[in-house]
Protein backbone atom coordinates (compact mmCIF):
# COMPACT_ATOMS: atom_id res chain seq x y z
CA UNK A 1 0.00 0.00 0.00
CA UNK A 2 2.37 2.84 1.14
CA UNK A 3 5.04 1.67 -2.25
CA UNK A 4 2.05 2.20 -4.27
CA UNK A 5 0.78 5.62 -3.03
CA UNK A 6 4.39 6.88 -2.54
CA UNK A 7 4.63 5.94 -6.14
CA UNK A 8 1.36 8.27 -6.85
CA UNK A 9 3.20 10.92 -4.67
CA UNK A 10 6.12 10.29 -6.50
CA UNK A 11 4.54 10.94 -10.37
CA UNK A 12 2.54 13.37 -9.20
CA UNK A 13 5.19 16.03 -7.29
CA UNK A 14 7.59 14.85 -10.34
CA UNK A 15 4.81 16.27 -12.67
CA UNK A 16 4.46 19.64 -10.75
CA UNK A 17 8.18 20.10 -10.69
CA UNK A 18 8.78 19.40 -13.72
CA UNK A 19 7.41 22.52 -16.12
CA UNK A 20 9.41 24.73 -13.60
CA UNK A 21 12.87 22.68 -14.08
CA UNK A 22 11.98 22.72 -17.87
CA UNK A 23 11.19 26.71 -17.34
CA UNK A 24 14.88 26.62 -15.62
CA UNK A 25 16.96 24.18 -18.09
CA UNK A 26 15.33 25.98 -21.12
CA UNK A 27 17.42 29.07 -20.05
CA UNK A 28 20.90 27.05 -19.95
CA UNK A 29 20.25 23.68 -22.40
CA UNK A 30 20.61 24.03 -25.66
CA UNK A 31 17.27 23.20 -27.06
CA UNK A 32 18.63 20.17 -28.84
CA UNK A 33 19.30 18.65 -25.46
CA UNK A 34 16.36 20.14 -23.85
CA UNK A 35 13.31 18.71 -26.28
CA UNK A 36 14.36 15.17 -26.28
CA UNK A 37 14.95 14.98 -22.62
CA UNK A 38 11.94 16.97 -21.46
CA UNK A 39 9.91 14.82 -23.92
CA UNK A 40 11.09 11.46 -22.55
CA UNK A 41 10.62 13.23 -18.78
CA UNK A 42 6.80 13.90 -20.33
CA UNK A 43 6.42 10.30 -21.36
CA UNK A 44 7.90 8.65 -18.04
CA UNK A 45 6.11 10.59 -15.64
CA UNK A 46 2.66 10.09 -17.85
CA UNK A 47 3.25 6.33 -17.95
CA UNK A 48 4.50 6.21 -14.29
CA UNK A 49 1.02 8.24 -12.90
CA UNK A 50 -1.15 5.98 -15.11
CA UNK A 51 0.64 2.99 -13.75
CA UNK A 52 0.49 3.75 -9.97
CA UNK A 53 -3.31 4.53 -10.20
CA UNK A 54 -3.70 1.35 -12.22
CA UNK A 55 -2.20 -0.74 -9.26
CA UNK A 56 -4.13 1.02 -6.53
CA UNK A 57 -7.14 0.20 -8.56
CA UNK A 58 -5.82 -3.42 -9.06
CA UNK A 59 -5.45 -4.10 -5.53
CA UNK A 60 -8.96 -3.40 -4.92
CA UNK A 61 -10.12 -5.02 -8.20
CA UNK A 62 -8.07 -8.04 -7.78
CA UNK A 63 -9.92 -8.93 -4.33
CA UNK A 64 -13.17 -9.20 -5.59
CA UNK A 65 -14.65 -11.75 -6.82
CA UNK A 66 -14.45 -12.33 -10.61
CA UNK A 67 -10.81 -10.96 -10.50
CA UNK A 68 -9.80 -13.26 -7.24
CA UNK A 69 -11.12 -16.40 -8.96
CA UNK A 70 -9.77 -15.90 -12.34
CA UNK A 71 -6.34 -14.96 -10.75
CA UNK A 72 -6.12 -17.10 -8.28
CA UNK A 73 -5.33 -14.48 -5.53
CA UNK A 74 -6.52 -14.97 -1.61
CA UNK A 75 -8.40 -11.76 -1.12
CA UNK A 76 -7.25 -12.03 2.16
CA UNK A 77 -3.18 -12.03 1.21
CA UNK A 78 -4.08 -9.19 -0.81
CA UNK A 79 -6.18 -7.03 1.75
CA UNK A 80 -3.36 -7.43 4.51
CA UNK A 81 -0.21 -6.97 2.03
CA UNK A 82 -1.50 -4.51 -0.17
CA UNK A 83 -4.41 -2.38 2.36
CA UNK A 84 -5.75 -0.03 -0.27
CA UNK A 85 -9.18 1.48 0.67
CA UNK A 86 -11.99 0.39 -1.77
CA UNK A 87 -13.07 4.45 -2.53
CA UNK A 88 -9.18 4.97 -2.90
CA UNK A 89 -9.36 2.17 -5.47
CA UNK A 90 -12.48 2.78 -7.22
CA UNK A 91 -11.22 6.58 -7.42
CA UNK A 92 -8.21 5.55 -8.98
CA UNK A 93 -9.76 3.11 -11.34
CA UNK A 94 -12.23 5.93 -13.12
CA UNK A 95 -9.42 8.38 -12.88
CA UNK A 96 -7.05 6.20 -14.81
CA UNK A 97 -9.56 5.22 -17.00
CA UNK A 98 -10.75 9.17 -18.34
CA UNK A 99 -7.01 9.55 -18.63
CA UNK A 100 -6.30 6.28 -20.68
CA UNK A 101 -9.07 7.09 -23.06
CA UNK A 102 -8.30 10.53 -23.57
CA UNK A 103 -4.76 10.06 -24.61
CA UNK A 104 -5.92 6.86 -26.78
CA UNK A 105 -8.37 9.72 -28.04
CA UNK A 106 -5.18 12.04 -28.68
CA UNK A 107 -3.32 9.00 -30.02
CA UNK A 108 -6.14 8.67 -33.17
CA UNK A 109 -6.42 12.19 -33.44
CA UNK A 110 -2.69 12.97 -33.76
CA UNK A 111 -2.49 9.64 -36.24
CA UNK A 112 -5.46 10.85 -38.40
CA UNK A 113 -4.02 14.65 -38.57
CA UNK A 114 -0.38 12.86 -39.53
CA UNK A 115 -2.22 10.84 -42.24
CA UNK A 116 -4.19 14.01 -43.35
CA UNK A 117 -0.93 15.67 -43.71
CA UNK A 118 0.65 13.30 -45.65
CA UNK A 119 -2.09 12.77 -47.97
CA UNK A 120 -1.62 16.92 -48.49
CA UNK A 121 1.52 16.53 -48.94
CA UNK A 122 1.52 13.85 -51.46
CA UNK A 123 -0.41 16.73 -53.56
CA UNK A 124 2.26 19.38 -53.36
CA UNK A 125 5.02 18.59 -55.95
CA UNK A 126 7.21 16.69 -55.02
CA UNK A 127 10.46 18.72 -54.04
CA UNK A 128 11.07 19.69 -50.01
CA UNK A 129 9.43 23.68 -50.46
CA UNK A 130 6.70 24.73 -52.26
CA UNK A 131 6.21 28.52 -53.19
CA UNK A 132 2.51 29.40 -53.17
CA UNK A 133 1.79 32.87 -54.62
CA UNK A 134 -0.09 34.72 -52.17
CA UNK A 135 -0.40 38.00 -50.56
CA UNK A 136 -0.02 36.91 -46.85
CA UNK A 137 3.36 36.08 -45.72
CA UNK A 138 2.97 32.86 -44.83
CA UNK A 139 5.83 29.48 -43.78
CA UNK A 140 5.12 26.56 -42.09
CA UNK A 141 6.14 23.01 -42.34
CA UNK A 142 4.00 20.32 -43.15
CA UNK A 143 4.56 16.80 -41.10
CA UNK A 144 4.29 13.89 -42.34
CA UNK A 145 6.80 10.69 -43.65
CA UNK A 146 8.03 13.22 -46.26
CA UNK A 147 6.97 16.68 -44.91
CA UNK A 148 6.94 19.60 -46.84
CA UNK A 149 7.89 22.77 -46.50
CA UNK A 150 5.26 25.90 -47.81
CA UNK A 151 6.18 29.63 -48.22
CA UNK A 152 4.19 32.28 -49.69
CA UNK A 153 5.80 34.38 -52.37
CA UNK A 154 4.68 37.89 -49.85
CA UNK A 155 7.04 35.99 -47.23
CA UNK A 156 9.89 35.90 -49.72
CA UNK A 157 9.21 39.39 -50.61
CA UNK A 158 9.56 40.30 -47.48
CA UNK A 159 12.54 38.84 -46.32
CA UNK A 160 16.11 40.11 -47.69
CA UNK A 161 18.23 36.70 -49.53
CA UNK A 162 20.16 35.89 -47.00
CA UNK A 163 16.62 35.97 -44.21
CA UNK A 164 15.22 33.63 -47.17
CA UNK A 165 18.39 31.25 -46.31
CA UNK A 166 17.56 31.72 -42.52
CA UNK A 167 13.43 30.91 -43.48
CA UNK A 168 14.62 27.45 -45.78
CA UNK A 169 17.65 26.51 -42.95
CA UNK A 170 14.45 26.75 -40.22
CA UNK A 171 11.88 24.48 -41.82
CA UNK A 172 14.66 22.40 -42.61
CA UNK A 173 15.48 21.99 -39.38
CA UNK A 174 12.10 21.10 -38.59
CA UNK A 175 12.15 18.55 -41.44
CA UNK A 176 14.88 16.82 -40.95
CA UNK A 177 14.49 16.57 -36.71
CA UNK A 178 11.18 15.30 -37.01
CA UNK A 179 10.52 18.10 -34.33
CA UNK A 180 6.81 17.22 -34.94
CA UNK A 181 6.94 14.04 -32.77
CA UNK A 182 8.20 15.87 -29.62
CA UNK A 183 5.56 18.08 -29.88
CA UNK A 184 3.11 15.10 -30.44
CA UNK A 185 4.08 13.02 -27.79
CA UNK A 186 4.38 15.74 -25.16
CA UNK A 187 0.80 16.45 -25.84
CA UNK A 188 -0.25 12.66 -25.45
CA UNK A 189 2.16 12.98 -22.34
CA UNK A 190 0.10 15.74 -21.05
CA UNK A 191 -3.21 14.37 -21.70
CA UNK A 192 -2.21 11.51 -20.08
CA UNK A 193 -1.32 13.25 -17.07
CA UNK A 194 -3.06 16.80 -17.26
CA UNK A 195 -0.43 18.27 -14.46
CA UNK A 196 1.91 18.21 -17.37
CA UNK A 197 0.21 20.42 -19.51
CA UNK A 198 2.57 23.51 -19.08
CA UNK A 199 5.23 21.53 -21.03
CA UNK A 200 2.92 21.58 -24.39
CA UNK A 201 3.88 25.43 -24.90
CA UNK A 202 7.89 24.92 -23.60
CA UNK A 203 7.99 22.43 -26.46
CA UNK A 204 6.67 23.71 -28.82
CA UNK A 205 8.82 27.06 -27.86
CA UNK A 206 12.04 24.44 -27.96
CA UNK A 207 11.38 23.12 -31.07
CA UNK A 208 11.05 26.95 -32.49
CA UNK A 209 14.33 27.84 -30.45
CA UNK A 210 16.43 24.41 -31.72
CA UNK A 211 15.38 25.29 -35.39
CA UNK A 212 16.41 28.47 -34.75
CA UNK A 213 20.08 27.55 -33.51
CA UNK A 214 20.37 25.09 -36.78
CA UNK A 215 20.02 28.52 -38.81
CA UNK A 216 22.33 30.21 -36.96
CA UNK A 217 24.53 26.75 -38.00
CA UNK A 218 23.53 27.41 -41.18
CA UNK A 219 23.87 31.38 -41.69
CA UNK A 220 26.96 31.63 -39.37
CA UNK A 221 25.08 34.77 -37.62
CA UNK A 222 22.96 35.20 -34.71
CA UNK A 223 21.71 38.74 -36.07
CA UNK A 224 20.82 37.16 -39.07
CA UNK A 225 18.41 34.90 -38.08
CA UNK A 226 17.12 37.13 -35.54
CA UNK A 227 16.30 39.74 -38.35
CA UNK A 228 14.60 37.63 -40.44
CA UNK A 229 12.44 36.18 -37.77
CA UNK A 230 11.34 39.85 -36.34
CA UNK A 231 10.84 40.84 -40.08
CA UNK A 232 8.95 38.15 -41.06
CA UNK A 233 6.70 38.25 -37.69
CA UNK A 234 6.32 41.93 -38.54
CA UNK A 235 5.39 41.16 -42.20
CA UNK A 236 2.32 39.25 -40.68
CA UNK A 237 1.41 41.24 -38.15
CA UNK A 238 0.81 44.36 -40.76
CA UNK A 239 -0.62 41.70 -43.25
CA UNK A 240 -2.92 40.75 -40.30
CA UNK A 241 -4.25 44.36 -40.15
CA UNK A 242 -4.55 45.21 -43.40
CA UNK A 243 -6.11 41.63 -44.49
CA UNK A 244 -9.09 40.49 -42.26
CA UNK A 245 -8.96 37.55 -44.04
CA UNK A 246 -5.86 36.60 -42.54
CA UNK A 247 -6.19 33.09 -40.50
CA UNK A 248 -5.35 33.77 -36.89
CA UNK A 249 -4.19 30.90 -34.81
CA UNK A 250 -5.85 29.71 -31.89
CA UNK A 251 -3.19 29.86 -29.53
CA UNK A 252 -1.90 33.05 -31.23
CA UNK A 253 -1.66 36.26 -28.86
CA UNK A 254 -1.17 34.38 -26.06
CA UNK A 255 2.31 33.39 -26.48
CA UNK A 256 5.32 36.03 -27.15
CA UNK A 257 7.19 33.21 -29.05
CA UNK A 258 8.42 34.94 -31.83
CA UNK A 259 9.60 38.21 -29.30
CA UNK A 260 11.24 35.50 -27.08
CA UNK A 261 13.21 33.78 -29.96
CA UNK A 262 14.42 36.84 -31.18
CA UNK A 263 15.63 37.58 -28.08
CA UNK A 264 17.21 34.21 -26.91
CA UNK A 265 18.97 34.50 -30.49
CA UNK A 266 20.40 38.45 -29.52
CA UNK A 267 21.32 37.40 -25.84
CA UNK A 268 24.70 37.02 -25.42
CA UNK A 269 25.19 32.62 -25.40
CA UNK A 270 26.25 32.37 -22.08
CA UNK A 271 24.59 29.22 -20.18
CA UNK A 272 26.16 29.27 -16.82
CA UNK A 273 25.20 25.84 -15.27
CA UNK A 274 24.19 23.74 -17.94
CA UNK A 275 25.50 20.54 -15.72
CA UNK A 276 22.95 22.10 -13.07
CA UNK A 277 20.00 21.75 -15.68
CA UNK A 278 21.07 18.28 -16.74
CA UNK A 279 21.07 17.22 -12.62
CA UNK A 280 17.90 18.11 -12.39
CA UNK A 281 16.66 16.68 -15.36
CA UNK A 282 18.04 13.90 -14.67
CA UNK A 283 17.30 13.40 -11.24
CA UNK A 284 13.64 13.99 -12.08
CA UNK A 285 14.03 10.95 -14.47
CA UNK A 286 15.55 8.71 -12.29
CA UNK A 287 13.40 9.45 -9.65
CA UNK A 288 10.33 8.53 -11.90
CA UNK A 289 12.25 5.28 -13.25
CA UNK A 290 13.41 3.84 -9.67
CA UNK A 291 9.39 4.34 -8.17
CA UNK A 292 8.25 2.85 -11.23
CA UNK A 293 10.31 -0.04 -10.97
CA UNK A 294 10.27 -0.55 -6.93
CA UNK A 295 6.00 -0.65 -7.59
CA UNK A 296 6.21 -3.08 -10.17
CA UNK A 297 8.68 -5.48 -8.39
CA UNK A 298 6.49 -4.91 -4.92
CA UNK A 299 3.00 -5.31 -6.96
CA UNK A 300 4.49 -8.23 -8.87
CA UNK A 301 5.74 -10.09 -5.46
CA UNK A 302 2.58 -9.65 -3.92
CA UNK A 303 0.56 -10.70 -6.42
CA UNK A 304 2.74 -13.94 -6.27
CA UNK A 305 2.63 -14.19 -3.03
CA UNK A 306 -1.22 -13.93 -2.78
CA UNK A 307 -1.17 -16.68 -5.20
CA UNK A 308 1.03 -19.17 -4.06
CA UNK A 309 -0.68 -18.84 -0.47
CA UNK A 310 -4.37 -19.75 -2.63
CA UNK A 311 -2.44 -23.08 -4.16
CA UNK A 312 -1.12 -24.28 -0.72
CA UNK A 313 -4.12 -23.30 1.49
CA UNK A 314 -6.39 -25.15 -1.72
CA UNK A 315 -4.29 -27.87 -1.21
CA UNK B 1 -33.39 34.23 -59.96
CA UNK B 2 -30.01 35.86 -59.25
CA UNK B 3 -31.03 34.77 -55.03
CA UNK B 4 -30.10 30.79 -56.93
CA UNK B 5 -26.51 32.18 -56.51
CA UNK B 6 -27.08 33.10 -52.99
CA UNK B 7 -23.97 32.96 -51.05
CA UNK B 8 -23.00 29.50 -49.64
CA UNK B 9 -22.56 28.25 -46.20
CA UNK B 10 -20.35 25.97 -45.73
CA UNK B 11 -22.87 23.77 -43.45
CA UNK B 12 -24.92 23.75 -46.60
CA UNK B 13 -22.22 23.03 -49.05
CA UNK B 14 -20.92 20.35 -46.82
CA UNK B 15 -24.33 18.61 -46.85
CA UNK B 16 -24.60 19.25 -50.48
CA UNK B 17 -21.34 17.41 -51.43
CA UNK B 18 -21.07 14.74 -48.92
CA UNK B 19 -18.00 16.10 -47.02
CA UNK B 20 -14.65 18.06 -47.56
CA UNK B 21 -13.19 15.71 -49.69
CA UNK B 22 -15.48 14.97 -52.60
CA UNK B 23 -15.73 19.19 -51.77
CA UNK B 24 -11.78 19.57 -53.00
CA UNK B 25 -12.31 16.93 -55.28
CA UNK B 26 -15.37 19.19 -57.37
CA UNK B 27 -13.41 21.86 -57.48
CA UNK B 28 -10.87 20.93 -58.97
CA UNK B 29 -12.53 19.19 -60.97
CA UNK B 30 -14.42 22.66 -61.83
CA UNK B 31 -11.28 24.51 -62.25
CA UNK B 32 -9.87 21.67 -64.48
CA UNK B 33 -13.50 22.36 -66.92
CA UNK B 34 -12.76 26.00 -66.95
CA UNK B 35 -9.15 25.81 -67.96
CA UNK B 36 -9.96 24.12 -70.74
CA UNK B 37 -12.61 27.07 -72.01
CA UNK B 38 -12.44 30.30 -72.77
CA UNK B 39 -16.26 30.94 -72.44
CA UNK B 40 -17.82 32.24 -69.80
CA UNK B 41 -19.94 28.89 -67.78
CA UNK B 42 -23.64 29.39 -66.29
CA UNK B 43 -24.55 26.53 -63.37
CA UNK B 44 -26.06 24.49 -65.78
CA UNK B 45 -23.47 24.49 -67.89
CA UNK B 46 -21.02 23.67 -65.92
CA UNK B 47 -23.64 20.76 -64.57
CA UNK B 48 -23.64 19.24 -67.64
CA UNK B 49 -20.44 19.03 -68.93
CA UNK B 50 -19.36 17.46 -65.23
CA UNK B 51 -21.55 14.55 -66.88
CA UNK B 52 -24.18 15.65 -64.47
CA UNK B 53 -23.05 13.95 -61.83
CA UNK B 54 -23.32 16.33 -59.20
CA UNK B 55 -26.48 18.18 -57.91
CA UNK B 56 -27.33 21.75 -59.20
CA UNK B 57 -26.99 23.16 -55.86
CA UNK B 58 -23.83 21.66 -54.87
CA UNK B 59 -22.80 22.70 -58.56
CA UNK B 60 -23.66 26.17 -57.83
CA UNK B 61 -21.88 26.34 -54.34
CA UNK B 62 -18.90 25.68 -55.28
CA UNK B 63 -18.63 27.99 -58.25
CA UNK B 64 -19.89 30.91 -55.71
CA UNK B 65 -17.50 29.73 -53.76
CA UNK B 66 -14.29 29.86 -56.44
CA UNK B 67 -15.49 32.81 -57.21
CA UNK B 68 -15.65 34.35 -53.20
CA UNK B 69 -11.76 32.61 -53.32
CA UNK B 70 -10.86 34.73 -56.34
CA UNK B 71 -10.35 31.77 -58.67
CA UNK B 72 -14.02 32.80 -60.88
CA UNK B 73 -15.13 35.89 -61.91
CA UNK B 74 -18.74 35.96 -62.89
CA UNK B 75 -20.76 38.33 -64.69
CA UNK B 76 -25.20 38.62 -64.78
CA UNK B 77 -26.03 36.65 -67.60
CA UNK B 78 -29.84 37.04 -67.61
CA UNK B 79 -31.19 35.04 -64.28
CA UNK B 80 -28.11 33.63 -63.37
CA UNK B 81 -24.49 33.76 -63.63
CA UNK B 82 -21.95 33.25 -65.79
CA UNK B 83 -18.47 32.17 -64.61
CA UNK B 84 -15.37 32.61 -65.91
CA UNK B 85 -11.44 31.48 -64.79
CA UNK B 86 -9.93 34.47 -62.94
CA UNK B 87 -6.17 33.44 -62.84
CA UNK B 88 -4.16 30.83 -64.65
CA UNK B 89 -4.28 27.54 -63.53
CA UNK B 90 -1.14 27.59 -61.31
CA UNK B 91 -2.30 30.38 -59.13
CA UNK B 92 -5.37 28.60 -58.67
CA UNK B 93 -3.78 25.53 -57.70
CA UNK B 94 -1.84 28.03 -55.27
CA UNK B 95 -4.44 29.75 -53.49
CA UNK B 96 -6.12 25.84 -53.33
CA UNK B 97 -3.30 24.82 -51.38
CA UNK B 98 -2.69 27.79 -49.58
CA UNK B 99 -6.43 27.29 -48.21
CA UNK B 100 -5.88 24.05 -47.73
CA UNK B 101 -3.09 24.36 -45.27
CA UNK B 102 -4.61 27.42 -43.49
CA UNK B 103 -7.91 24.92 -43.10
CA UNK B 104 -5.22 22.51 -41.28
CA UNK B 105 -4.04 25.25 -39.17
CA UNK B 106 -7.15 27.74 -38.26
CA UNK B 107 -8.43 26.74 -34.95
CA UNK B 108 -7.02 23.18 -35.05
CA UNK B 109 -3.76 23.44 -32.98
CA UNK B 110 -5.80 21.20 -30.91
CA UNK B 111 -5.89 18.49 -33.60
CA UNK B 112 -2.25 16.99 -34.48
CA UNK B 113 -0.01 19.38 -34.69
CA UNK B 114 1.29 18.56 -37.85
CA UNK B 115 2.20 21.86 -38.94
CA UNK B 116 4.59 24.43 -37.31
CA UNK B 117 5.04 27.96 -38.60
CA UNK B 118 7.84 30.06 -38.92
CA UNK B 119 6.65 32.82 -37.11
CA UNK B 120 3.47 33.16 -34.28
CA UNK B 121 0.82 36.07 -33.92
CA UNK B 122 2.60 39.02 -32.20
CA UNK B 123 0.42 41.02 -29.86
CA UNK B 124 1.16 44.91 -30.29
CA UNK B 125 4.04 44.75 -27.36
CA UNK B 126 6.22 42.04 -29.26
CA UNK B 127 5.30 44.32 -32.11
CA UNK B 128 6.70 47.36 -31.01
CA UNK B 129 9.84 45.48 -29.45
CA UNK B 130 10.88 43.37 -32.61
CA UNK B 131 9.88 47.17 -34.56
CA UNK B 132 13.03 48.58 -32.39
CA UNK B 133 14.93 45.50 -32.05
CA UNK B 134 14.97 45.28 -36.36
CA UNK B 135 15.67 48.85 -36.77
CA UNK B 136 18.90 48.69 -34.72
CA UNK B 137 19.69 45.59 -36.49
CA UNK B 138 19.44 46.85 -39.85
CA UNK B 139 20.85 49.85 -38.57
CA UNK B 140 24.04 48.08 -37.28
CA UNK B 141 24.40 45.51 -39.70
CA UNK B 142 24.73 48.57 -42.92
CA UNK B 143 27.56 49.92 -43.77
CA UNK B 144 28.09 53.50 -41.89
CA UNK B 145 27.71 55.85 -44.32
CA UNK B 146 24.46 54.43 -45.13
CA UNK B 147 21.55 56.49 -43.07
Amino acid sequence: MTIVVTGVVVAVAASLVLPITARHAGRRLPPAALVPLLTATALTAAACLGFMLCALALAVAARENPLAATGHWSPTILRHLLPVPTALGLTAGIIVGVLAGSAAWRVLTTSRALLHAEHLARNLPPQGSTVIDDEIPDAYTLAGIQGRIVITTAMLRALRPEEQRVLYAHEHSHLRHRHHLYLQLTRIAATANPLLRPLVAIVRHGIERWADEDAVRAVGNRRTVAAAIARAGLARARAQRTNAATPRLALGGADHGTADRVAALLATPSQPHPRIAFAMMGLLLVALLTSLATTALTVHTTFERAEQHTLISTH
Amino acid sequence: MPERDAPDDDATVTAASGGRRDRGALEAAVLALFADTAEALTVSEVQARLGGTSAYTTVMTTLARLHRKGALNRQRRGKAFAYTVAAPPQAVEDAIVARRMRELLEGRTDRGEVLTRFVAELDPTDEQLLTRILHQLDHRNQPPDQP
